[in-house]
């Protein structure tokens, strides 16, 4: 009976009461909530920044989900993506060798393209989707995570800022530049 | 909106080819291994959760959360760990183990570290006086050396402590004056000291045990260098006779590295500690007067009235003149260094035998203070570059280099030291100063 009552009740429940309770010692049921929320977006943003290592990406993804789990302090002011992604990006820097193995950042030399696709290139990239998921892969780290938070764990600019440490504007020229160096890569299409 | 804006906002072509990119799934099994790993993290939280439940009553709550904290089937936390290894628990396990192995190894480098290769190797090579062909100094080092009999290496023990303590205090502009070579001996220097003392005192506890007292195992010392000491061997060794005699002063340099155990030979219950004494002290006819019973009873009162003395030897190298219980005053010692016939290393330059000290703070203070005062009143040639020159018979230690940067501080600006270990006509422990010439 609870249980029936309880189920839809609880996919309302927001990311920050369910962290709430975490904090205060109520792990199980909001945290198997939050991963069912929110553990395929985390994967794939882990798994693209292993370069599609998917092992790799499992036991950060383990490492990450325990991290909130044993988490005591969750300031409910950030929304629970930016503190997940934050959370992310820590265990991913752990993980390497070097606090900051990034590779170098496209220069600001990429022009930019007026237009967008032309319906063929779009059609013969459809076609070749690994083309366009290699050149995604091609990205300089700092850029392939934000085209990935945006893209694939679905955050805004704001949050994307706040989840990399960054601000604004940085946020959006890494998409920028991304977009560059995507345009520059898928071109020929 | 221009097509960055639109490719942010995911209104492009673009972006819509990224989205169709095929995503990452997650592998099943961790779906299993949350709805594992959540209970056990719920167990091991379970402290938690009473204070939890009071606060979740007074946290702005919203009325439509169903989720009961006691809802979750909450297992014992002791049968939860046992029963399923989770990755909770081995990466508990693992903090766990790398905690227990970076203890043992921090235990294993202290131990490593106790054990002070260079500052035992002199004492070793203290049965060696090679530069002092003197019989004296082999028949009186050698069985502090090769003895195994307990007092002894008591006395030894005993030496060692006292030298070690004795040791100036050398601060960190004082080492960073020398050259950038590495200087194993000066963090090891406690452990070394520590391990010393613990072990003499080991040992000590172990003739208390058997009815000797500190004295006695001095006694035992100096009776087994008596024993083994020529008969031949000076009967009385004053301050006097040594600065004067000229047999003394032949055989200056032999007493000064080999701890004058003649002392020993005709004062069989001498304390160690007055090996060296203040000059003042010197001048008295008889070493006697620093019977047993007034005398450091225990090893600390003797490396405390060590320290008193300046009884240095900053080479590492302490048995070359505190080796034996020894009642030779090191003022006598300096003196006749000081008188001792020059003799001339292999570079023809002319030697300065009026700053010859020894190696230990209070003289090599005086000497800095003198320089200091009267910078230029040795340093001819001013205005060229000069060359000041240090030789000393110690090895190349941390201690000696430490006073020659003391030294480097005085001398003039326009001029360089330049220091020479391990010099056959000084003693171990000496330093000759010879300014530009």
């Amino acid at each position: 009976m609870n249980t029936q009552t309880h189920t839809p009740a609880l996919a309302d429940v927001s990311d920050k009461d369910l962290m709430a309770q975490i904090v205060q010692g109520n792990v199980s049921v909001p945290a198997a909530e939050l991963y069912r929320r929110h553990n395929r977006a985390l994967f794939n943003f882990v798994a693209w920044s292993c370069q599609g290592n998917s092992f790799e990406a499992e036991e950060l993804c383990q490492k990450i989900w325990l991290k909130v789990m044993y988490c005591t302090h969750y300031q409910s002011a950030s929304s629970f993506k930016t503190f997940l992604y934050q959370t992310a990006r820590e265990v991913l820097t752990e993980s390497r060798a070097s606090a900051y193995d990034q590779q170098a950042i496209v220069g600001n030399d990429l022009n930019v393209p007026d237009a967008d696709l032309t319906p063929e290139a779009e059609s013969e990239l459809r076609l070749n989707l690994h083309r366009v998921r290699r050149a995604f892969m091609e990205l300089p780290t700092l850029l392939r995570e934000t085209v990935a938070l945006r893209f694939f764990c679905d955050l805004t600019l704001e949050e994307i800022a706040a989840a990399t440490g960054t601000v604004f504007d940085t946020a959006k020229g890494r998409l920028r530049n991304a977009f560059a160096y995507l345009r520059r890569e898928l071109g020929h299409a | 909106m221009d097509i960055i804006e639109r490719f942010i906002a995911g209104e492009d072509k673009l972006s819509g080819l990224l989205k169709m990119v095929p995503f990452f799934e997650a592998p099943a099994t961790m779906a299993s291994w949350v709805t594992s790993v959540v209970r056990v993290v719920q167990a091991e939280r379970q402290p938690d959760a009473p204070k939890a439940q009071t606060q979740t009553a007074t946290v702005a709550q919203p009325a439509s959360v169903a989720v009961e904290p006691k809802a979750p089937p909450v297992e014992p936390k002791a049968p939860a760990k046992p029963v399923e290894p989770t990755p909770v628990a081995a990466v508990a396990a693992a903090k766990a183990t790398s905690a227990s192995v970076a203890a043992a190894i921090a235990e294993a480098e202290a131990a490593i570290a106790a054990v002070d290769l260079d500052s035992f190797i002199p004492k070793k090579k203290v049965a060696r006086p090679a530069r002092e062909a003197s019989p004296l100094a082999e028949t009186v080092v050698v069985p502090s050396v090769v003895g195994g009999e307990m007092p002894t290496t008591v006395a030894v023990m005993t030496e060692l402590s006292a030298h070690d303590m004795s040791l100036p205090p050398l601060s960190e502009s004082e080492l960073a004056d020398e050259d950038d070579e590495p200087r194993p001996n000066l963090w090891l220097r406690p452990a070394l000291i520590s391990g010393g003392a613990f072990i003499a005192s080991l040992i000590f506890g172990l003739l208390v045990a058997s009815g000797k007292g500190s004295d006695a195992q001095v006694r035992d010392a100096s009776s087994y260098r008596t024993a083994t000491a020529p008969a031949s061997s000076a009967p009385s060794v004053t301050a006097a006779p040594v600065a004067a005699s000229p047999v003394a002063h032949a055989n200056a340099s032999a007493l000064t590295a080999t701890g004058s155990a003649p002392a020993a030979a005709v004062e069989p219950s001498p304390a160690p500690a007055p090996a060296h004494r203040a000059p003042k002290q010197a001048a008295e006819p008889a070493p006697t007067a620093a019977p047993a019973a007034s005398g450091p009873s225990t090893l600390q009162d003797m490396e405390a009235r060590a320290r008193e003395l300046g009884i240095v030897a900053a080479d590492g190298m302490p048995t070359q003149k505190v080796a034996a219980p020894s009642v030779q005053a090191p003022a006598v010692q300096v003196a006749a260094v000081q008188q001792q016939p020059t003799r001339r290393v292999k570079t023809p330059i002319r030697l300065a035998p009026e700053y010859t000290y020894a190696i230990n703070a209070q003289q090599w203070k005086q000497l800095v203070a003198t320089l200091a005062e009267h910078p230029v009143a040795t340093a001819n040639g001013q205005g060229r570059y000069q060359r000041w020159l240090l030789l000393t018979g110690s090895k190349r230690t941390p201690e000696v280099r430490a006073l020659a940067g003391r030294l480097q501080r005085v001398i003039p600006t326009d001029s360089e030291l330049s220091v020479f270990y391990s010099v056959p006509e000084i003693p171990a422990g000496y330093a000759r100063l010879m300014p530009p010439q």
